[in-house]
């Protein structure tokens, strides 16, 4: 039995008695210290053992793995979901035990506990994956390919094309959208409306932009008009939903996917970098929020507060900052939050001649490639994609599906904004965020040079100078290409 | 002019007290509020409940995880580098410069540094995600400095106590274990503080050794807890650091008149 | 009770040495190996994603070309410099200090002053870091409540002097180790040489510079050795802290490494980083055990 073999391993440790090369050592156990000493060792090792933590967890047939913060609706509903499951399979006659993992801390050490245990090949069966990073881990063998699942399965008859184009890899499919979002540039209408603006905002360039700032600024003094953030330790949010879609909005691109290289240095680019340049001299931004670890929630709190006017960020924060129960609530949502499409630099200058950008990134299901079930997860994953059920997910947690069934839902389309958001969809533009070894270096050495202007070191060339000579340094000459 | 230096010591002494209980003073304040946020204010709820709150969760798990994995680890380093220690002190051989040369050096090195390779090590050794991968590395970390302490500890034994029990008929363990090892008590229990605080305070190692929620220890465990979009649940941290800190500092005021007649024996005697 | 398991006997002196092999093996196991290994790690382009995380590659020295350039790199070794220099220094003259004080005849309050030196110590790096928060941050923290109140105003602390405010942190950590070493150093000195000293007159100034220094100058080397061993890897409260600080203002060399493996990633560069953390390492260790040799 596992107790008696891991007491005696731990005994003999305790007290050395192991064979060195034949010989057998005396221990005598005289003195009433030794045995006070072992009687409390063998009681610690016995409680712990009684508490059964040390014996190994037994393990379970199927363990899922998501990132779902504390509480909440949605790990409630997917809590009565798994067991809905179990007993369907226990009805079946094959009764599966789920084990759900809640990891409830931020995005990027959950990054790094998934490449660990990838890599180890310690990963639950079913995991939940952000599409950027899910891209490097497919580059890297760590999923099942599921290709036999998805043959003939409606809802990836539905999914949309560019998310169906972010799934997969080298002709095999390995993820499975649950949700996307979009980039909603959020404005108070309340403040608009003190300053003098129209509150049905929906700016056209980033000129109008600009201008509705310096609006905000001079008539509410208190107030920090644009919410904008860079440096490397504010997240991935500094590049994802602000600085990625301004640079799709000025028609260019970081990543040559024909030449498989970094476009380091071009004239959209620049345009971007001048952009936080201007609102970091005409002081639209506050440095030392817009630096700081925390930054998304700052943001989140100062705009829920009304003391930040314009907040361009992502369309889940509708719901999880700022909805009934979110930790920033905002008691009159629906009448002071205003959203409205990220304009192109000027109309047309977007890419495809758009003049609305989006971006959207999203979760998925993937199979780890160490599990021993893999059939099994495919069965909770096709189970939990039902189409009613994925609207509720949806609907629920506020965030953009990723398929035509569900968008099509009743559930789904009462919500006025997703509704709205999601049709959104059209302008969105990938990539690069979905390409591999974005989330590395490039991102890095962007999101530092964001910082730089942010707090005034730098202005935009040199920012553009310094990120292109970054990124040749750490990726080499031949995955990055001057244009300019 | 004598009076005068007394007050400004005291003063000093009374500067010295603030700043290290500076930081607590949040910890009692928000942990037992329901409200509170990073500000330091009396508050006005009084509530326990935070610490009903955090023992449904997993902390208690968290913190029985922690008390076993330092435990374990502090025997066995004891127990290794008593024994070791006491081979370094009583012999000579060819070798021996080399290897106290190789442990200063080792001491001062930190853990980033070794921090990937002893993933690859434990991932080869297919010890990843286990109590006893992780407690190896552990006593592993901890050996150089241990190995110093003990060393220090059994030179101050004249060896004049070890010929005379050797007269009385004991032999090389019985010596080992009834004579030196009660003489050494200060340095064991150095080496046994010191081991636990690592142990229990550190993060790195549990975060990339261990995947199983049911299997980390509470240092890794508190990191975790924090609210994935913005809702740090402040009142919860501060309940969490409070429950975190407990168990070494309960430690360290049991055992410290020994803790530090252990640290003086490294510094009166020569290493 | 006895137990007695028979085995051979040996004597005092002989053959003890095997007692060294747990310890040795231990070791070498979990500190020698890995430093060879993260040095020919450092020469692949290792990774935990993307296609190099399954068949990785020699890439010859090309990790170091890369860091040599690496403006991050140079900023962390710049940061850790200054931040071991100050570390260590705050911690050496607080430690001193107190250890005097708590020695001067008359003063009472020694041991309260011992017991609570240690508790910063003893709390969990992570820990302090958020404690330690809740007194920096700004708006809320009560250090600037207490600045305002005593007319200075707000000052942000982790935005504008970062270092600062982890090396205030660190002092607090360190000090503890320094007040007993040299505390026990100072104990050592026989009495007599006090005695000798005040009948020739001897301010108590002089005193501690000329006689009492000079005589605790193994134990000040022992701290110092030591505390260069604990700052090196303060990492947890740095982490917690400020992680790196306002764009890298704080990111001590243990950080960078830290954000190049287990953020980006690329466990190759850092197994070159390392490399070079412990060449670094190692000539200080040398140093002072150079230091340390030269006192006997």
């Amino acid at each position: 039995m596992n107790l008696a073999k891991n007491l005696r391993k731990y005994f003999r440790r305790r007290f050395r008695v192991k064979e060195k090369r034949g010989k057998i050592f005396m221990i005598k156990l005289e003195s009433r210290k030794n045995v006070r000493l072992l009687g409390i060792f063998l009681l610690i090792v016995a409680f712990t053992f009684l508490t059964g933590i040390a014996t190994a967890v037994s393990p379970a047939e199927l363990s899922i793995m998501i990132k779902g913060g504390r509480g909440g609706g949605w790990i409630d509903i997917l809590q009565e979901d798994l067991n809905e499951f179990e007993n369907k399979m226990a009805e079946k006659g094959t009764p599966v035990k789920i084990e759900l993992n809640n990891y409830e801390g931020k995005n990027e050490p959950y990054i790094t506990k998934l490449a660990l245990m990838l890599n180890s090949g310690t990963a639950p069966d079913v995991l939940y994956v952000e599409s950027g990073i899910g891209a490097d881990f497919m580059r890297a063998n760590y999923f099942y390919p599921l290709d036999n699942f998805i043959e003939k399965w409606q809802p990836w008859e539905e999914t949309f094309d560019m998310f169906k184009k972010a799934m997969s890899w080298a002709g095999h499919a390995y993820m499975i959208p649950i949700q996307s979002c979009s980039i909603v540039i959020y404005y108070r209408k309340d403040l608009f409306e003190k300053a003098g603006l129209d509150t049905k905002w929906q700016p056209t360039s980033w000129d109008e932009i600009i201008s509705a700032a310096e609006k905000i600024k001079a008539e509410l003094p208190g107030v920090i008009p644009l919410l904008y953030t860079g440096g490397p330790e504010a997240g991935e949010q500094v590049t994802f939903s602000r600085f990625l879609p301004l640079l799709h909005a000025a028609g260019g691109a970081l990543y040559d996917e024909g030449k498989n290289k970094w476009l380091v240095t071009s004239e959209p680019l620049l345009e971007t970098f001048k952009f936080y340049e201007e609102i970091t001299k005409k002081e639209l931004i506050n440095p030392q929020i817009a630096i700081d670890a925390d930054a998304d929630q700052i943001a989140a709190k100062i705009f829920s507060e009304g003391k930040g006017a314009i907040n361009q960020f992502g369309s889940w924060a509708y719901e999880i900052f700022w909805g009934p129960g979110a930790p920033y609530e905002i008691p009159n949502r629906d009448d002071v939050v205003g959203y409205a499409k990220i304009p192109a630099k000027s109309p047309g200058a977007s890419f495809r001649g758009q003049d609305f950008v989006n971006q959207s990134g999203g979760w998925n299901y993937a199979i780890a490639h160490n599990s021993k079930n893999p059939e099994l997860a495919w069965e909770l994953i096709e189970f939990l994609s039902e189409t009613e059920r994925q609207a509720g997910y949806n609907a629920i947690k506020g965030n953009v599906a990723t398929r035509k069934d569900v968008i099509m839902t009743d559930l789904y389309q009462q919500g006025e904004f997703l509704a709205e958001v999601s049709a959104w969809l059209e302008y969105t533009y990938m990539t690069p965020y979905i390409n591999p070894g974005y989330t590395g270096a490039p991102r890095d050495n962007l999101q530092r040079a964001i910082g730089r202007i942010i707090i005034g070191d730098w202005n935009a060339e040199q920012a553009m100078e310094s990120f292109a000579k970054a990124l040749e340094n750490d990726l080499g000459s031949e995955k990055v290409l001057y244009t300019k | 002019m004598k009076i005068n230096y007394k007050i400004i010591v005291y003063f000093l002494f009374v500067l010295i007290t603030i700043y290290i209980f500076a930081p607590y003073i949040w910890l009692f304040t928000a942990a037992f509020s329901e409200t509170a946020s990073f500000v330091t204010e009396i508050p006005d709820d009084f509530t326990l409940k935070n610490f009903v709150e955090a023992f449904q969760g997993n902390t208690l798990r968290w913190m029985m995880n922690s008390i076993f994995i330092a435990l374990v680890s502090v025997f066995l380093g004891v127990s290794v580098t008593s024994i070791g220690g006491y081979a370094l002190s009583r012999n000579s051989f060819r070798g021996k410069s080399t290897i106290l040369y190789v442990i200063i050096l080792a001491k001062v090195l930190p853990l980033t540094l070794l921090a990937v390779p002893i993933f690859g090590i434990i991932l080869i050794a297919n010890l990843m995600d286990t109590y006893t991968g992780l407690i190896l590395v552990l006593v592993g970390l901890q050996i150089p400095m241990s190995l110093w302490i003990m060393k220090g500890a059994i030179d101050s034994v004249p060896i004049e106590v070890e010929e005379a029990a050797q007269i009385d008929g004991a032999t090389g363990w019985t010596i080992l274990i009834q004579i030196i090892l009660p003489l050494i008590k200060p340095g064991l229990t150095a080496v046994g503080v010191i081991s636990f605080v690592n142990a229990w305070s550190n993060f790195l190692l549990p975060f990339i050794l261990m995947s199983s929620e049911l299997k980390m220890p509470i240092s890794v465990g508190i990191y975790s807890s924090f609210g994935m979009w913005g809702d740090i649940d402040y009142p919860m941290l501060a309940t969490l650091c409070i429950i975190y800190m407990v168990p070494p500092i309960i430690f360290y005021l049991g055992l410290r008149t020994y803790f530090f007649q252990g640290l003086g024996s490294i510094s009166s005697t020569k290493g | 009770m006895k137990f007695y398991f028979i085995g051979r006997l040996f004597i005092m002196n002989k053959k003890t040495i095997y007692f060294l092999i747990p310890s040795l093996v231990l070791l070498i196991i979990f500190i020698i190996f890995p430093l060879f290994w993260s040095v020919i790690i450092g020469f692949t382009n290792q990774s935990l994603r993307g296609e190099t995380a399954r068949h990785f590659q020699f890439i010859g020295i090309g990790n170091y070309l890369r860091m040599f350039k690496d403006s991050g790199f140079i900023n962390s070794v710049k940061v850790s410099l200054l931040f071991i220099f100050f570390a260590i220094t705050g911690q050496l003259i607080i430690g001193l200090l107190f250890a005097n004080l708590v020695r001067i005849k008359g003063i009472k309050g020694k041991k309260f002053i011992s017991s609570i030196f240690l508790i910063p110590w003893i709390t969990p790096g992570l820990a302090a870091a958020f404690m330690w928060k809740s007194v920096f941050i700004w708006q809320y923290g009560w250090l600037n409540t207490l600045l305002s109140i005593v007319g200075i105003g707000k000052v942000n602390w982790l935005f504008s002097y970062p270092l600062f405010s982890i090396l205030l942190v660190n002092w607090s950590r360190g000090m503890a180790l320094t007040f007993l070493l040299i505390g026990t150093g100072l104990e050592a000195i026989p009495f007599h040489i006090y005695e000798a000293a005040k009948l020739d007159g001897v301010s108590p100034f002089q005193m501690l510079t000329y006689i009492k220094l000079p005589l605790i100058k193994y134990s000040i080397l022992v701290a110092l050795l030591v505390n260069t061993f604990g700052t090196l890897s303060a990492f947890e409260m740095i982490f917690g802290l400020t992680n790196g600080g306002p764009l890298g203002k704080t990111e001590v060399f243990a950080i960078f490494i830290y954000n190049k493996a287990f953020r980006d990633l690329s466990t190759g560069y850092a197994g070159a980083l390392s490399f070079v953390l412990l060449l670094i390492s190692l000539c200080i260790g040398i140093f002072y055990i150079r230091s340390i040799k030269v006192e006997n």
